[in-house]
């Protein structure tokens, strides 16, 4: 068989329809852009018409004050909706204190116990699984209002530190400030436990990253468990450390639900009460009655901006203490 | 822990010592894992119980009698199970129609999240175009925005909101499970998209929505680990972007549809501020909200004898009737949530 010559074979093949250059011709990247921005249309759109335009409107909204109960007749007042929530208003400004405190106090708890829980649940034990199955569970039940109902009857005091022996026993030992601290830390421990679910998950595929290459030449090398956790573990998971705070910072602060510890100052006795957060105090101001909606707007801007502030604070602060390996 | 010790053995056995001396060794190794084992189970069951001891107690409480419940010989244990509780709480939290209220939100709002971010998180993983970090920076920013900042805006937004030209209101839906349905199609809605369940479904659909940002980093984290040759050869064989992604990215991001839609599910579910705002008609409330409400609605079950029924026993119950659904969805998609990250490589 006679084999035809190679470029004979090419020219019999059809030849691709030339290009025609016309204006609509695009380069491939530009293509692959428009396609790109096709791709996303769907969020900008929703960006911009449920976080955008409502940030922005929530903006002037808190420069205004409502004339009527109707959204168009606004009154311009200036920076009189701020000044009121700091310097006027009783409630505000106990209320958002309250809140950055137990998010300053909740964080590094939260993020401890979530780092010992995952360490804890990524061995390879028998019937791990379950336990994991377990430690995930506040997300799925932790209905705010199931919370509530839970701690109005006083199941989260029981849990920890409720017990009157032990408040006693704290009170003689410590003396009344610091044992009522010591209390007030422990009743808040099992919020703590159950607002980390999502983080003890960060933080087991965090421990799984870390190669099991380094323990061993940590170990040929002498070290201890004691070093190894904070030699090879602490600074290879500390993006995911990150990770935590600022998930955690962003769900507290976020969190329809805040409970405060109170102690009964004659018997001893502690226990919890459905604090008002932020967020319920802002509802009420704008939708209970008093359609405050320019002062709510104002509260809701100040809660975002404090809320900014610390994570960029988080962020100033870590930047210099995460380590990325390799490219990440 | 046990490999370590077993290569450690086989060092001392190559370093020819006499079998004695290997054998207490080995003995002594073995009940320092043993050991260590123990303390590792005691403190994780230490730690479980702490979590499981909400459930216990609403489940302990809420078969106990009035008798039970005064009694203080009776801590757990009730003297026997007091159903009452369970009946006048199903018909309190009047069920069927606030579970299937519920289930409308939480599902439609999920396959409109899951649909919308696969799309959103496939352009944002796969595709290069000019703006793109700074775009995927404001997803994130999102993420961060307090919902107290702009619910007030939003709340005037749904206000306005003109009514759909196709006359539906989600909630007059005809549902197939009430018993109690107190209202049918038909309703005017004079308050724009307050009162109906838009406010949840209509953003899910366009990426935003609860924590809609969390699923369009899932499926962009998700869609950059995977190999890029597919698109090379989809292209090659002439696919277009909308084929590539419907036909061959779509089918094989089934783990992230899957945690995503069960995340989606479970947070609407959960959900109390949003539907508190923009829902006030009491037949149109979600499972959780109802619990809010127990005392009055009791009040209307029992004829005016409310505060005769309502007690801890009862409150409790309806709390497991609240995250009943939930917990069994989660009893048969514990892995799903659980291995989450290891399966959509969220991070990393």
């Amino acid at each position: 068989m006679i084999r035809a010559p190679i470029d004979t074979i090419v020219s019999r093949r059809p030849s691709p329809p030339a290009r025609s250059r016309s204006r609509f011709h695009m380069s491939l990247g530009t293509q692959r852009a428009l396609q790109g921005y096709m791709f996303i249309l769907p969020w900008v759109v929703g960006f911009i018409m449920f976080l955008a335009w409502p940030l922005i409107r929530s903006l002037m909204l808190s420069f205004n004050e409502l004339e009527a109960v109707n959204i168009n007749n606004v009154r311009f007042v200036g920076l009189d909706n701020y000044k009121q929530a700091f310097f006027v208003d009783p409630r505000f400004f106990p209320i958002l204190v309250e809140q950055i405190k137990q998010t300053f106090v909740n964080t590094p708890a939260i993020l401890i116990f979530s780092l010992f829980v995952a360490m804890l649940a990524n061995q390879r034990l028998f019937g791990i699984g379950a336990f994991r199955g377990i430690f995930f569970l506040p997300v799925i039940i932790g209905s705010a209002e199931v919370i509530q109902q839970l701690f109005s009857e006083g199941v989260g005091s029981n849990t920890f530190g409720g017990n009157a022996d032990v408040a006693s026993f704290l009170q003689q030992f410590l003396g009344p400030t610091w044992a009522d601290n010591v209390i007030l830390v422990l009743g808040r421990m099992s919020l703590v436990l159950w607002a980390s679910g999502v983080q003890i998950l960060i933080f087991m595929a965090g421990l799984k990253s870390v190669g099991a290459t380094y323990y061993e030449a940590g170990r040929i090398d002498g070290a201890t468990g004691w070093e190894l956790f904070w030699k090879i573990t602490v600074p290879l998971i500390s993006p995911f450390v990150l990770l935590n705070i600022i998930y955690t910072v962003v769900d507290t602060f976020t969190n329809s639900f805040s409970v405060q510890g109170v102690i009964n100052q004659t018997t001893g006795q502690f226990t919890q009460q459905r604090g008002m957060t932020v967020l319920q105090y802002i509802q009420q101001t704008a939708f209970s009655g008093q359609f405050r909606l320019g002062y709510a707007a104002a509260l809701g801007w100040i809660y975002f901006l404090i809320m900014f502030i610390v994570l960029m604070l988080v962020i100033w602060f870590m930047r210099n203490r995460v380590y990325y390996a390799g490219e990440k | 822990m046990a490999t370590i010790a077993r290569r450690q053995a086989t060092s001392t056995r190559y370093a020819a010592r006499p079998q004695q001396r290997l054998n207490t060794y080995l003995l002594l190794k073995l009940a320092r894992t043993l050991a260590i084992r123990i303390v590792t189970y005691l403190i994780l069951a230490d730690i479980a119980f702490v979590f499981l001891f909400p459930v216990f107690y609403m489940l302990a409480t809420s078969i106990k009698s009035v008798q039970d419940l005064t009694d203080p010989t009776i801590q757990w244990i009730a003297s026997g199970i007091d159903w009452q509780n369970y009946i006048l709480a199903w018909q309190a939290i009047n069920f069927w129609h606030s579970f299937s209220n519920s289930a409308q939100i939480a599902i439609l709002s999920g396959v409109g999240q899951v649909i919308s971010c696969a799309f959103v998180g496939y352009g944002f993983g796969r595709i290069n175009f000019p703006g793109r970090e700074i775009l995927f920076l404001l997803v994130i920013f999102t993420f961060l925005v307090p919902p107290e900042t702009i619910i007030v805006p939003l709340f005037i937004l749904y206000k306005t909101m003109p009514r759909l030209a196709i006359d539906i209101n989600l909630a007059s839906f005809p549902h197939i499970f009430a018993i109690n349905g107190t209202f049918g199609p038909g309703k005017i809605l004079d308050h724009g998209w307050i009162d109906t369940y838009w406010p949840f479904i209509f953003p899910s659909f366009l990426g935003e929505g609860l924590k809609g940002s969390v699923f369009v980093l899932i499926f962009r984290q998700f869609f950059r680990g995977l190999p890029w040759e597919l698109e090379e050869a989809a292209r090659v064989d002439g696919a277009g972007p909308l084929a590539t992604f419907f036909r061959i990215m779509l089918p094989l991001a089934k783990p992230a549809i899957l945690v995503s839609f069960l995340f989606s599910v479970v947070w609407h579910w959960n959900d109390y501020l949003e539907p508190l705002i923009y829902l006030n008609r009491s037949e149109l409330f979600t499972l959780p909200m109802r619990l809010s409400v127990l005392g009055q609605t009791l009040n209307e079950v029992t004829g005016g004898a409310g505060s005769e029924f309502y007690n801890e026993a009862l409150a409790m119950a309806a709390c497991v009737l609240v995250i009943l659904p939930v917990l069994i969805l989660y009893l048969f998609t514990q892995r799903f949530f659980t291995e989450s990250i290891d399966r959509t490589g969220v991070v990393g």
